[in-house]
């Protein structure tokens, strides 16, 4: 029994409390209702907040939209539970919102009615908004209040407004000169958290020179305040830009694609990313013609602020050498355009190049520039040459006036024998452009064409080569022989001899000079027979016919010979006349006598 | 009377070989005209009569092959291109026109594919024509004989610089006799041809009932292993062997 009375005491005591707490929360909830934007424009969305704060004890349903003449896009919603205890009392605070995206469907004045919200078995109504729907919306100036109270960093509702992300470009001149170099800095002005992905294709820059001058700089998000209002800003990109064109041009829209990352509402559900695309809006520059050069000024195209300096490399050259003057121009501006001043003539100098080396942006500093011309100078004589100066004569568009800057001058002593070596060129390859086969031949030969080898004269004179060799052998084995041997000489000369004077003596028998007949044949004789015999020359006839005896054995012979010979002594000096009959008998005998004589010995 | 019957046997004789020559002038200014204005059919026939007329001269096979090859008959060409090489390998003109013409043939005639050392030789074997070397085999000759005469003559002072020069004279002449020896070997024995019909089928043996190895087409130069009546037995440069028809081929020797 004692329990049961306990538990009713128990139970009625919870009761109590349980209606005590639900009328301490239920006291204190709030209900309210606003848009971002009381006027918008015809093709602008604009948001609806629903939101439910206060100590929320009981669940709710997501609020229904009354029937409004707004089509709704969607729904996103977002909660915080802030508790708090003050004088011991425990007091939890919920705040729920609700975000819907809303469009306009026709253009008046219209209002969103309360809605109704049921939390528990309580009803709670919001109040009603006013909502202007206009052609154009507001300017980004009539910022909703509720923006500026945000605590995070980064906005994290889940709709992307137009202002939210905005993508400009900026140039830094919109009224200038023709050639003169301007900047065109892209930035993307964000409340998001972004990540630019990647930019659009590269629009046609017509009527400008264009060149990528952003280098490898990291895009880093600042936080800047841009027409009032706090922003991200990246600054993604920047141009060089010169125009060379006078009048109204245009530098094209610019495409930015991009993430968006809004983090996560609640500690579940991850962050969302969202791929978008922004575009800058054309601008127009205005170029103006620049005004006409000072006559007599060889205006180079260059417009901005220059400096000039010059040097030459040599001031004495040797033979074969040459000089380089180097000319350097320096400074802000565009020197793409610009042309190379023309170097003036000077008589027996001759001057190669220019050689030129363009830089712009040095050291990735903005709108410098640098050009570096090179002329090689080759004397072709011997003395002292004046170098003259040269003229560079840029715009300055600060000044707005026509600037000349003038090079030093030199002199340049050339030694005796200068060979020009060129060093610069303008040679090209030669190409082939075709290929064919080769002409026919016009001049041909028309002996017919002979194997050598099948020639008998190559044959034969190779044949006589060889003979040579043992000819002239063995006709040096004679000689050799001949030189040893003296009498074997003059045994081999006799019958030589005896020929010569038998000549003689048959010239003489036919034209019947006897004398002549005789003292030849004598002579004949007896030189045939001391060489024969090998006696030396000069020997007496007797010495001659003793020798002979003991050499020939035919009596008869000797005898011959000898009344032969005394008849001839007897002759040869004898001036009366011989018979004709006796000649002729004696020189078949002379015959004879050599027949018998050279078969004898 | 004798001597008047010489007299115009002799001057007779000199005027018809004089009369030849004109006629062959000629001739040959008639082919340049027409294959200067692109008529190389009448250009080809009157270089083919005067190759009759005058036997072997390399210029005439060279521009017969120059005549083909604008005919479009690149076999032909080839083949006296290879005729202008074989009386003289120093050709210079046929020797480029010859490499031009290979690159037109269907089969693919890699002579390049050796190495350094056996091309150079062979560059080096075929660099002088056979009557170059024959004149240079001569004066080689010539020299020795003289040197040797000297020799005989002053038997007494034979000098160091004298017995080298002996020496290396014998050498040269034992290089450049083999060397010509070989060379003119392979002008003799000429086995190369040149396959002029448009596509040849070259079979294992001498009929086409025997099994199919292979298909040439014209232009491709080949050598001749062995004639079997209609029948002949060829190598082709990168190893292979087969039969084809006598009538597909023309030899190059001349």
């Amino acid at each position: 029994m004692a329990n049961i009375v306990l538990n009713k005491k128990l139970s009625l005591c919870f009761f109590l409390l349980i209606i005590c707490l639900a009328n301490l929360f239920a006291s204190d909830i709030d209900v309210s209702a606003y848009v971002d934007e009381n006027t918008v424009g015809i093709n602008e969305t604009f948001k609806l907040y629903i939101e439910i704060s206060g100590s929320i004890t009981s669940s709710f349903e997501q609020p229904l939209l009354p029937n409004i003449p707004f089509q709704n896009l969607g729904m996103s919603q977002s909660s915080s539970t802030s508790i708090s205890v003050i004088n011991g009392k425990m007091t939890s605070v919920k705040k729920q919102i609700y975000i819907y995206t809303l469009k306009p469907q026709n253009m008046g004045t219209f209002s969103i009615p309360a809605i109704t919200i049921k939390i528990g078995k309580d009803t709670y109504k919001t109040n009603g908004v006013n909502i202007t729907v206009a052609e154009q919306g507001t300017s980004k100036q009539n910022q909703p209040t509720q923006r500026t109270t945000q605590t995070t960093n980064f906005k994290t509702s889940g709709q992307i407004n137009n202002d939210d992300i905005v993508f400009i470009a900026i140039p830094s001149k919109t009224s200038l000169y023709k050639n003169e170099t301007f900047y065109v800095d892209y930035t993307i002005y964000t409340r998001y958290n972004l990540q630019p992905t990647r930019l659009g294709d590269e629009p046609s820059f017509n009527g400008f020179w264009k060149e990528d001058i952003s280098g490898n700089a990291n895009i880093e998000m600042k936080e800047t305040t841009w027409n009032g209002q706090k922003y991200y800003s990246i600054h993604l990109r920047r141009l060089a830009l010169a125009p060379n064109k006078t009048g109204t041009l245009t530098i094209p829209s610019q495409t930015l694609y991009a993430d968006v990352i809004i983090p996560s509402n609640n500690f579940f559900s991850f962050a969302d990313r969202r791929s978008i695309s922004v575009q800058t809006s054309p601008i127009k520059i205005n170029v103006n013609e620049l005004p006409a050069p000072p006559k007599g000024v060889e205006f180079s195209g260059a417009v901005g602020d220059f400096k000039l300096s010059s040097n030459l490399s040599q001031t004495q050259l040797k033979a074969g050498e040459s000089a380089t003057l180097t000319i350097t121009v320096s400074g802000n501006g565009n020197l793409r355009q610009t042309n190379n001043p023309v170097f003036p003539d000077v008589s027996n100098l001759r001057v190669l190049g220019p050689e030129t080396d363009t830089q712009h942006n040095i050291n990735n500093e903005a709108n410098t520039a640098k050009r570096v011309l090179k002329y090689a100078f080759l004397p072709q004589d011997e003395g002292l040459y004046n170098i003259p100066s040269i003229d560079f004569t840029y715009f300055n568009p600060i000044k707005k006036q026509y600037i000349t800057l003038q090079t030093s001058e030199f002199k340049l002593q050339a030694e005796r024998g200068n060979i020009v070596v060129s060093t610069y060129s303008n040679q090209k390859m030669i190409n082939a452009e075709g290929s064919d086969i080769g002409f026919i031949v016009t001049n041909l030969r028309f002996s017919g064409f002979k194997i050598l080898f099948k020639e008998t004269w190559y044959w034969g004179l190779i044949l006589f080569l060889i003979i040579s060799i043992p000819a002239h052998y063995f006709y040096k084995l004679e000689q050799d022989k001949l030189s040893n041997n003296l009498e074997y000489f003059r045994t081999r000369k006799a019958k030589r001899v005896l020929k010569k004077y038998l000549k003689n003596t048959s010239f003489a028998y036919k034209h019947q000079q006897n004398n002549q007949f005789y003292d030849s044949a004598y002579k004949g004789i007896l030189q045939y027979l001391t060489d024969k015999l090998s006696i030396p020359r000069g020997s007496t006839q007797t010495s001659i016919m003793s020798d002979l005896r003991e050499r020939i054995s035919d009596k008869e012979q000797i005898e011959k010979l000898e009344s032969f010979l005394n008849k001839c002594t007897e002759y040869k000096y004898s001036s009366s006349s011989v018979d004709n009959v006796d000649i002729h008998n004696d020189y078949f005998d002379l015959k004879n006598i050599v027949d018998g004589l050279t078969k004898q010995l | 009377m004798k001597h008047k019957l010489f007299l115009i046997i002799v001057s007779l004789f000199f005027f018809s070989l004089l009369s030849a020559t004109q006629t062959n002038i000629q001739l040959l200014n008639q082919a340049t005209e027409a294959y200067k204005s692109n008529d190389f059919d009448k250009a080809l026939s009157i270089y083919s009569e005067l190759e009759k007329k005058i036997q072997k001269n390399p210029d005439i096979y060279y521009n017969i092959g120059n005549c083909y090859f604008k005919l479009n008959r690149i076999g032909l060409a080839i083949l006296y291109y290879k005729k202008a090489l074989v009386l003289d390998s120093s050709h210079a003109l046929a020797k480029k026109n010859l490499n031009f013409a290979l690159k037109f043939t269907l089969d693919k005639q890699d002579f390049e594919n050796q190495n350094f050392i056996s091309s150079f030789f062979s560059r080096s074997f075929f660099s002088l024509s056979l009557n170059a070397l024959a004149w240079v085999c001569l004066i080689l000759f010539i020299a020795l004989i003289a040197i040797i005469h000297v020799f005989l003559r002053q038997s007494e002072s034979y000098t160091h610089t004298k017995k080298m020069f002996l020496i290396s004279l014998v050498v040269l002449n034992i290089i450049f006799v083999g060397w010509s020896a070989s060379r003119f070997y392979i002008y003799k024995n000429n086995k190369e041809a040149v396959i002029s019909s448009p596509k040849v089928d070259a079979y294992s043996g001498p009929g086409e009932s025997f099994t199919k190895l292979f298909t040439v087409h014209e232009g491709l130069i080949l050598k001749v292993i062995k004639v079997d009546n209609a029948w002949t037995q060829i190598s082709l440069f990168n190893g292979f062997t087969g039969w084809i028809r006598t009538s597909t081929y023309k030899a190059v020797a001349i």
